[in-house]
């Protein structure tokens, strides 16, 4: 459940890029598969964060990325969702170029809600 | 308004690695992160090691989510260990070890072994300051489970298969094992031992002697540069 602690990083950085003032509305991560990230777990363990931090919704956008490989063999590069261990070519030297990536793309904020005017709280007549 | 960011995720993480990086390399401590399955063998591996280096001033930094068995077990053999309890934490950050540095005399010590709560996986992304991390697996764990987690073969300068003694007694297929870990990382070593038995722990001796003779001399050269 390294979930958890990925969402509390992703929470932290986002935060050290948020404009003074600014609202947090979303946050677009990348992860590659070999970080072993469960989309649903990652889903609840932000929302799990959200409630223990007070915060409104800020919707968590994740892209899963394909294993890149290569073919030692033939030298042919793809890109693929499960680990492939055969090259078309028929070899099985295949090695993996990328698939590592756990990258904070970015983030979407709101400008400052407005300052609530509290210039009339003392005015009107006393009940 | 989109900010566009392209940053690590776990960078403040990494910050605080670097600063265990540097606080260790000062204090010469050439440091080991041993990462591998709940009941793999790493308490019993880092007994047997701690016997086996008896001139190496070694620390220990054991984490588990809960209870001091590990360190209790350790104690019995040497002084410096620490526990670290993460709770509900499934692996070690920076920030525990940085911690459990703090009840430690580096200047003491030549060699940490940082032994990771049991898990294959999450342990992986978590840089500590370590110098290497070394994945372990059991041939009770069964054949497949390199192939099953890729991410600790990719990122480990080591694996070690461990249980060696209990081979026969089990359906573990070493072609396929070794297969999987060459295709996955083809350039990492791999040591097959016993802990219990002792069989292959001079390879693993030798090899944490070797590094650290490699730690040194870097270390020397980045001292005259």
């Amino acid at each position: 459940m390294h979930e958890i602690s990925i969402a509390t990083a992703i929470w932290e950085l986002a935060h050290d890029y948020l404009p003074e003032k600014a609202v947090l509305r979303c946050v677009r991560i990348h992860a590659g598969p070999m970080r072993a990230i469960d989309p649903d777990s990652m889903r609840w363990a932000w929302n799990a964060l959200m409630l223990e931090k007070g915060a409104k919704q800020i919707a968590l956008e994740l892209t899963m990325l394909p294993w890149e490989l290569q073919c030692a063999a033939c030298g042919r590069q793809w890109t693929a969702h499960e680990l492939e261990r055969r090259c078309t070519c028929g070899s099985d030297q295949i090695r993996l170029t990328g698939g590592n990536e756990l990258q904070m793309v970015s983030i979407e904020v709101d400008d400052a809600a407005p300052e609530p005017d509290n210039s009339r709280k003392y005015s009107g007549s006393a009940i | 308004m989109k900010i566009e960011v392209i940053e690590n995720v776990l960078k403040l993480n990494d910050e605080v690695a670097a600063l265990n990086r540097k606080r260790l390399q000062q204090a010469r401590v050439f440091t080991i992160d041993l990462m591998g399955a709940p009941g793999c063998g790493k308490t019993a591996l880092i007994e047997a090691t701690l016997k086996s280096l008896s001139d190496i001033r070694i620390g220990v930094i054991v984490g588990d989510l809960t209870t001091q068995r590990d360190a209790d077990r350790m104690a019995r053999i040497t002084d410096r260990v620490v526990q670290v309890n993460t709770g509900k934490g499934c692996h070690l950050e920076a920030h525990h070890v940085m911690q459990a540095m703090a009840h430690m005399d580096l200047d003491q010590l030549d060699l940490l072994l940082i032994e990771n709560v049991g898990n294959l996986i999450c342990p992986v992304g978590f840089d500590l300051g370590q110098d290497v991390k070394v994945g372990m697996f059991c041939t009770t764990g069964g054949d497949d489970k390199a192939a099953k987690h890729p991410y600790i073969v990719c990122e480990s300068s080591l694996l070690l298969l461990s249980k060696m003694d209990l081979l026969p007694y089990v359906p573990f297929d070493l072609t396929v094992f070794h297969n999987d870990i060459r295709q996955l990382n083809p350039l990492v070593e791999l040591l097959q031992l016993s802990a219990i038995t002792g069989d292959g722990m001079d390879s693993w001796v030798r090899w944490i002697r070797s590094r650290m003779i490699k730690f040194a001399a870097k270390q020397k050269v980045q001292a005259l540069t």
